[in-house]
């Protein structure tokens, strides 16, 4: 079995360079919200994302 | 028939299955999924200890987690051209179904066969790569499509394409020697070419364009030439 990718702790994400400062800032406006709203929008833009990829890289 | 990878899910611990012949059945191919590789490894079927061994692939989507099981999956991740890492966004599709005849044998707590069954069932083939190489491919297929495209322009800037492009060449002489009717030669061509690009568009490897070596053919002419010390002369 190869290594699982661990499990992203909201502070190691803002702590780690390599981060992008779009994810820093999601991360950091979502602490304020509540967190069932937070992970719906969350997987909503997810979902819009990947569409949105789909189209412009014509991945079917 | 069924399918191998998720036959294995049919209980079969005193059994061992033992592919006999294969036949491979290529399909239109399934939709990408993509996802973060999360976890991949060897595992028994549905993590269940009374299955046979797999393969498994775990996927973070924008839909959540996502296990994909099967044996082609190590292949693919290993063999392909990008081989991913847990870590990196990937693309899964499945491309065929292979047709296997598998022999199953029970024994007996450890003792001899004492039956062996065939079964016919399917294993899927999978192409498991980072997403760049799906938009790469589908660029590629994009230009295979393009019937204004200048050929010459695009192999040199796409030289993987060659071997498609002296393909299509082909099917047009082809059509031009066999095929009568205008409508059915254009139709047969058109035909051709959506299938290589749909073939590149899927991950299917790129069929590879076979240059004659240059030192080789000289050999060849030379040993046509030369007289073999044994042979007699005139």
């Amino acid at each position: 079995m190869n290594a699982a990718f661990p499990r992203p702790k909201s502070d190691a994400i803002l702590a780690d360079p390599g981060t992008s400062a779009w994810l820093k800032s999601a991360l950091e406006s979502a602490a304020n919200r509540d967190p069932i709203e937070a992970l719906n929008d969350a997987l909503v833009l997810a979902a819009t994302l990947e569409e949105r990829l789909r189209r412009e890289l014509d991945l079917g | 028939m069924g399918d191998i990878d998720s036959a294995a899910g049919q209980g079969s611990t005193a059994s061992a299955y033992r592919t006999v012949s294969r036949e491979k059945r290529p399909t239109r191919g399934g939709s990408l999924l993509i996802g973060r590789l999360t976890q991949h490894g060897p595992a028994n079927y549905q993590f269940r200890s009374d299955e046979n061994p797999s393969y498994y692939v775990k996927l973070l989507t924008s839909r959540g987690s996502k296990t994909l099981w099967g044996k082609d999956l190590e292949r693919a991740l290993t063999s392909g051209e990008t081989r991913p890492k847990v870590g990196d966004l990937i693309g899964a599709r499945r491309v065929a179904r292979e047709a296997v005849t598998v022999m199953a044998r029970r024994r007996i707590a450890g003792g001899p066969v004492v039956t062996e069954e065939v079964h016919h069932a399917h294993r899927t083939r999978w192409v498991v790569e980072k997403v760049k190489f799906f938009a790469e491919r589908a660029r590629l297929a994009r230009r295979l499509r393009d019937e204004q495209a200048d050929i010459r322009e695009t192999v040199r800037a796409h030289p993987e394409l060659k071997s498609s492009f002296l393909s299509v060449r082909a099917a047009q002489e082809f059509a031009a020697r066999r095929i009568a009717d205008p409508k059915d030669r254009e139709r047969f061509i058109s035909l051709m070419r959506e299938a290589m690009a749909a073939s590149i568009q899927k991950g299917e490897p790129l069929p590879e364009v076979r240059l004659r070596d240059p030192s080789r053919a000289e050999e060849i002419t030379k040993s046509a030439r030369a007289p073999r010390p044994d042979e007699p002369t005139r």
